[in-house]
């Protein structure tokens, strides 16, 4: 009987570095047009398709950054946990909550001014994030539960809480019949520039990437959350507080996913309403953090492939009659390319006979 | 109190039974040492799948042993990375969700709002005229009557047999198995895909007979809760069915407390079962903590997670 039988590569062959991710962005295609052939539909017309939604003119370009905003904010967010070996799957979550608290203090604040309320909005944003990711937090350090298990589950949570709150006592009504909040005060709005959707969440994000990369290679922080994330045991005999950074990065982590729920809302839909808020933001998060390799610099391009992803796939749905699985499909099988990629960078694959 | 008790109890079932069949398939996967996070993904393939073979073949039988396949063939993808390619398998199992989520919706299109042959309820001769057990344990439909032989028979499979043996010894010490002849790495792929078909039924399971019909991403976070399942059964399908039946109870408790018409929003009661869970975690992890100080208790098999290879020991 034959069988593949991985060997370790004794050198490191540098090409590969680029080979293989671009290889299996090509691989990814190919599988993703076999889909699309299935469904009757041209591969070609349609990849052009997604293509032309995408980068097709300007207003197709601030698209895609618009919906490249939150998920630089989610990806973020994910990528910090992934520096210390944890796994924060709950950015969607506090992403909702992030939105809530922006909004639970646009309704309480709602006469400052500007350049009060604007701040204050972030900051209970981030708060309200970042009591998202306490939970997990605690029992992860008093109990050893596992974080993937509980961020996760307090998505659902979350997204209950916020119907909760759509459906009930924040319930504009005016319109009874729609769960959603009353429009944000003119005060507590981003402008919107280039008569786009497009506000300055986008700069933020981006200007939060570089401080997070900045922190991580320049700081004490960042190196002893490094040291934790390679090994426990080591950070604890050189006398870092593991339990201590554990809560803090995932709180921290928490609020970073929840300021781009804010943005969402004051820079984009002026409202807190369910449909549309988030297109998934938070677990395409974990695959931007994932392909990034928790490097927040990366996060930006990985989290702008992402939106031209989704925004292409939008104008898919329109044109051909795909739905959003269509992105999502092809987000897993970018992500089983990448990871066999990987694979074969570190070992070679021989095909030995076994008897 | 029992025009209460019989209602709530069969709801509970009938909501807990999917979670049962991804539970054990979860426990075959971890006991051989193999974690599958994607059972999300796999069991969205399961709905979908066993949903169109349903639709096609007109028999809903015919429909769950073709979701079941699915699963099982798609969960392969995982073993393959994760055991032939060494991937992490956290993040192929993630993988496997985004996946599972994507293809189901994009196959699943051309099924939204189709009516497809399902399971109806049957009524056992007799034994569901037992007023209370009567109508909590045998008016189903037929799948949760395969659940109650599905138990004990993944049980005794487990703990009784070889095969169930050769698992568990690869799942604790795959070098010893390795030395007295064992194929870890099979073992681990048969367990996998044993695993990925529980979890395609369990799909099918929602879109056959629970639902029944299609729905986008209508597995909703049951596949996750599975996996907190698993610890909370401590690996042990027998113990799966309190986790699985409480969980469903907290799913038909909302709907029980509606239909006596409490004021409670039906979002604050859509959390339950969602706190509840990360609290049995809580629940189940700090009593193996108070017992581990005394005896060695079963965190989990000891080599889960870790891939196997001849020339590295671990």
């Amino acid at each position: 009987m034959l069988q593949l039988k991985l060997e370790k590569r004794l050198s490191y062959n540098k090409k590969l570095d680029y080979m293989v991710p671009a290889l299996s962005m090509l691989f990814a295609l190919i599988a993703g047009s076999f889909v699309f052939w299935i469904n009757g539909a041209n591969p070609f017309e349609a990849y052009k398709e997604m293509f032309i939604g995408a980068f097709g003119d300007g207003y197709s370009i601030s698209e895609t950054l618009v919906q490249t905003t939150p998920l630089l904010f989610t990806g973020l967010a994910v990528s910090l946990t992934l520096r210390t070996l944890l796994w924060n799957i709950g950015a969607e979550g506090q992403f909702f909550m992030g939105a809530m608290g922006a909004t639970w203090a646009a309704q309480t604040f709602s006469n400052q001014p500007p350049w009060i309320l604007i701040p204050l909005l972030m900051l209970s944003a981030a708060v309200a994030g970042a009591l998202w990711g306490l939970p997990p937090a605690i029992l992860k350090t008093k109990l050893h539960v596992n974080e993937i298990l509980t961020t996760l589950l307090l998505n659902y949570v979350a997204i209950f809480y916020v119907n909760y709150l759509l459906y009930g006592p924040w319930k504009d009504p005016r319109y009874p019949g729609f769960p959603q909040t009353p429009r944000y005060p003119d005060a507590a709005l981003l402008h919107q520039y280039f008569n786009t959707r497009l506000s300055m969440g986008i700069l933020i994000g981006i200007i939060l990437a570089v401080i997070l990369y900045v922190l991580y290679k320049k700081t004490g922080w960042g190196y002893k959350i490094q040291v934790i994330g390679q090994s426990r045991k080591t950070a604890k005999y050189a006398g870092i507080r593991v339990n201590r950074n554990i809560i803090r990065v995932l709180m921290i982590s928490g609020a970073i996913a929840g300021l781009g729920g804010m943005l969402q809302i004051s820079g984009l839909h002026h409202k807190l309403r369910l449909g549309g808020i988030s297109n998934n933001y938070g677990y395409t998060g974990i695959i931007i953090a994932f392909l990034a390799n928790g490097n927040p610099l990366a996060v930006i391009f990985v989290a702008l492939f992402m939106g031209a992803l989704l925004v292409g796939g939008d104008s898919l749905q329109m044109t051909m009659g795909f739905g959003k699985g269509v992105v999502h499909m092809f987000e897993g099988m970018v992500l089983f390319f990448v990871l066999a990629g990987e694979a074969l960078k570190t070992y070679k694959i021989t095909v030995v006979k076994n008897d | 109190m029992i025009e209460f008790l019989g209602p709530f109890l069969q709801a509970a079932i009938r909501s807990g039974t999917p979670l049962l069949f991804a539970t054990i398939g979860e426990i075959y996967t971890e006991r051989s040492g193999n974690i599958n996070l994607g059972i999300e993904g796999l069991m969205l393939i399961g709905a979908v799948t066993g949903f169109m073979a349903s639709l096609w073949t007109g028999n809903p039988v015919l429909g769950v042993i073709l979701g079941s396949l699915a699963g099982g063939c798609v969960s392969l993808i995982h073993a393959f990375l994760t055991i032939t390619l060494n991937v992490n398998q956290i993040v192929s199992g993630l993988s496997l969700v985004f996946f599972g989520t994507g293809v189901s919706a994009v196959v699943g299109t051309p099924l939204v709002g189709v009516i497809a042959p399902s399971f109806e309820e049957i009524n056992v001769w007799l034994l569901s005229d037992i007023p209370l057990i009567g109508q909590a344990f045998f008016q189903h439909n037929l799948l949760v009557y395969f659940s109650y032989l599905f138990v004990p028979l993944s049980w005794v499979i487990l703990f009784k047999t070889k095969i169930g043996l050769y698992i568990r010894s690869v799942g604790e010490n795959p070098q010893t198995a390795d030395t007295v002849g064992l194929n870890v790495n099979r073992i681990r792929y048969a367990s996998i895909f044993a695993g990925g078909t529980m979890m395609g039924l369990a799909g099918a399971y929602l879109s056959l007979a629970y639902t029944p019909m299609w729905i986008e991403n209508m597995v909703a976070g049951r596949g996750w809760v599975a996996i907190a399942l698993v610890i909370f059964s401590m690996w042990n399908p027998k113990m799966a069915v309190f986790g699985a039946y409480l969980f469903g109870g907290m799913d038909a408790l909302g709907f029980a407390l509606q239909a006596r018409g409490a004021q409670i929003s039906t979002h604050l009661l859509g959390m339950l079962p969602y706190v509840f869970t990360i609290f049995l975690l809580a629940i189940s992890m700090w009593r193996s903590k108070m017992k581990s100080v005394g005896l060695s208790v079963s965190m989990g098999p000891s080599a889960l997670g870790k891939p196997f290879s001849r020339e590295q020991k671990s």
